[in-house]
């Protein structure tokens, strides 16, 4: 393990589900999805529509599930070839995850303390109480709580904010280069949202931590986001950085996502007194079996070209786009 | 705008009661309420979840049961020539009965739920349109008719509401809730559960619905960006209470109550990176609630008096009403 390689690399990661036994239907939930990660700090924002396969996407970095096809290295090692389970877990460490709902994340009839007391005892294996405790201490500090406040209470006596926190404090006391949050803002109130979002920019510039945040809301993906990719029907459609990526999106689709978001203001314009479009029905599962591009259905600017064969990435300045539209812009494709 | 008073709160109280070991208590969810809808006007309610803002959807159509009390209060309906005066002394559950679909409609939170999944679509709309004792076939044509208009095929009649996606069922129920062209709809939430993209479409849905058929809406949401964009008067709602009621254009520009300004600012803006800080602390238990203004625990500005007495809704500007001491 060398200083220079990357935190985390995807190569060509697939997933492919199968449903029914004989006759089976394929869904690709995961399709061909490269990116790597640097030692640098950063947050990374996975973006989409619901049923994009984003959630799919962080099991198979957390190892919860493992990719059909393509490789997974972490600091260099190749996670698919690591067989033991000990192996494993050194390397599972590194990476934690925080999920999307609070209130399910521990269960309600256990204290908090009792997980983060089980977790320090993984970190520090031979370490005496005053130890544990101090490892526990900081990293509750980390995220603002103490451990005061939380000795002796069940997860019922706190709010969800509370207990999102407390999560994220579970998940520092291994001392992760890693975090991986699945939508851990969604289930929280606006005013609680902030003050997580805020401490994951703290944690980047505090603790060196780097953060996947996968969310479906793009307005704080700009808040809190560094690079951004937006994945449609299981690909990368859009990749690069947050401010490029948002305020003159590339991607069709991007186009699209970006043009629906309403603006928190009053605007002179009515928004939505245009006429309404009348869209087609859309149906999820042709749309993921689709031949070419899996937007070309629905796509302003289709070509013939994108019917027929599934655009690859090409790449106009510092970002990657899958779409033909800019298959004349680039120097290089993939 | 007509200023015609269609439904007016008066002071309205309702609680949940819940008893555990034999202790009874009261979640007050909707705590002395006063606000009133009124005709061609798309009034917004707006608060963060346990406000109590979908239980005074509630208490606006009407629906009222255990375990949630009217405790106190007088609701007024003066829609069409009908007039309705509902209170805990004189329960008119019977004659809001009859109004319901056809005068007063409401939309459920989880109305890509709502269908029963045994039926067919088609089952579903004839059912309605018979209990109601309407002419069947002039409004099942009808609904051919609003369904195209909503971009779905009439063909989805014959399907099971499970083989429709979550928008398009959605956009069934709105259909059915609309159908008899009622004068106050009240939508709880209809988009949360949406992609922005499907979410974006069901408002300018709304909006059409509202400039042809001139009806009010009740639009009950946490989103202030839809506040902003499709409502014409917000009530903001914390803890059981109404804070601040005003246009929305004004309550935009110069909020008054600090939770009002705290939940304009607090949302993330694409094309803007600046720090946003968030409210310390969390919303209060509605069981016990602090004894004087709801909010003073976490208020930035709070003065002794907040902590002692509660703020009344005063008329600051015309038609602007705010709840605070500053």
């Amino acid at each position: 393990m060398s200083d220079n390689e990357d935190l985390l690399r995807l190569e060509n990661v697939t997933k492919v589900f199968r449903r029914g036994i004989v006759f089976g239907q394929e869904i690709i939930a995961v399709n061909n999805i490269s990116f790597k990660m640097s030692r640098e700090p950063e947050i990374l924002t996975i973006a989409g529509e619901s049923g994009c396969g984003k959630t799919t996407l962080a099991k198979i970095i957390l190892h919860i599930i493992e990719p059909t096809k393509g490789k997974i290295f972490i600091n260099g090692q190749d996670m698919t070839e690591i067989k033991s389970g000990r192996d494993r877990v050194q390397f599972t460490k590194m990476i934690q995850p925080i999920f999307q709902n609070p209130y399910e994340t521990f269960n309600p009839l256990k204290k908090i303390e009792i997980y983060l007391y089980d977790t320090a005892k993984l970190a520090k294996e031979d370490g005496n109480r005053s130890d544990i405790e101090k490892i526990i201490e900081d990293s509750l500090t980390a995220v603002g709580l103490s451990l005061q406040e939380i000795r002796d209470k069940y997860p019922h006596e706190f709010s969800g904010g509370q207990l999102q926190r407390l999560a994220i404090a579970r998940a520092l006391i291994l001392n992760p280069n890693l975090l991986i949050a699945d939508e851990p803002v969604s289930m929280l109130d606006v005013s609680l949202r902030l003050s997580i979002l805020n401490l994951f920019k703290e944690l980047k510039n505090n603790k060196n931590l780097s953060i996947v945040y996968i969310t479906h809301d793009l307005s704080t993906a700009y808040y809190v986001g560094d690079r951004i990719a937006i994945m449609f029907r299981g690909s990368f459609v859009e990749l690069g950085t947050t401010e490029n990526v948002l305020n003159s999106p590339l991607h069709p689709y991007t186009q699209l996502l970006r043009s629906s978001i309403l603006k928190p203001t009053i605007s002179k314009e009515e928004v939505l007194g245009t006429k309404l479009e009348t869209t087609p029905a859309i149906d999820e599962e042709t749309e993921f079996s689709e031949k070419g591009c899996k937007f070309s259905k629905r796509c302003p600017n289709v070509m013939d070209v994108c019917v027929k064969q599934e655009p690859p990435i090409f790449y106009v300045k510092d970002r990657e786009v899958k779409c033909w539209l800019y298959s004349n812009v680039t120097a290089k494709a993939v | 705008m007509d200023e015609k008073v269609l439904i007016k709160l008066d002071n309205v109280k309702a609680y949940y009661k819940m008893r555990t070991f034999e202790i009874e208590k009261d979640v007050r969810a909707v705590d002395g309420v006063s606000i009133d809808v009124k005709d061609n006007e798309i009034m917004g309610i707006a608060g963060e979840s346990g406000s109590g803002k979908s239980t005074l959807g509630r208490v606006i159509y009407g629906h009222l049961g255990f375990p949630l009390i009217f405790i106190d209060g007088e609701i007024h309906y003066s829609l069409d020539d009908i007039e309705i005066i509902n209170s805990p002394i004189s329960l008119k559950s019977e004659r809001l009965k009859d109004l319901r679909w056809k005068v007063i409609s409401y939309i459920p939170q989880s109305s890509m739920n709502v269908l029963n999944p045994v039926r067919k679509i088609r089952d579903i709309v004839c059912d309605i349109i018979e209990s109601h004792k309407m002419e069947k076939e002039f409004y099942e044509a009808k609904i051919v008719e609003s369904l195209n208009h909503f971009g779905l095929s009439p063909s989805i009649l014959n399907l099971y509401p499970y083989q429709l996606s979550g928008g398009m069922r959605q956009r069934v129920v709105i259909t059915l809730a609309t159908i008899f062209n009622p004068k106050v709809i009240i939508a709880d939430e209809p988009t949360s559960a949406l992609d922005v993209v499907t979410q974006l479409n069901l408002l300018k849905l709304f909006k059409n619905i509202h400039k042809e058929n001139s009806n009010s809406f009740v639009f009950i949401t946490h989103d202030m960006s839809i506040i902003a964009n499709l409502t014409d008067r917000v009530t903001i709602m914390y803890a059981g209470k109404v804070f601040e009621v005003g246009d929305t254009a004004v309550l935009f520009e110069e909020p008054l109550h600090p939770y009002t300004r705290f939940l304009i600012n607090s949302i993330p803006q694409i094309g803007d990176k600046t720090e946003r800080l968030s409210i310390p602390g969390t919303a209060p238990n509605l069981i016990n609630p602090p004894i004087g203004c709801r909010f003073y625990p976490r208020c930035p500005f709070a003065k002794e008096i907040c902590e002692k007495e509660e703020p009344s809704l005063v008329e600051v500007a015309k038609g602007h009403k705010v709840a605070c001491f500053l």
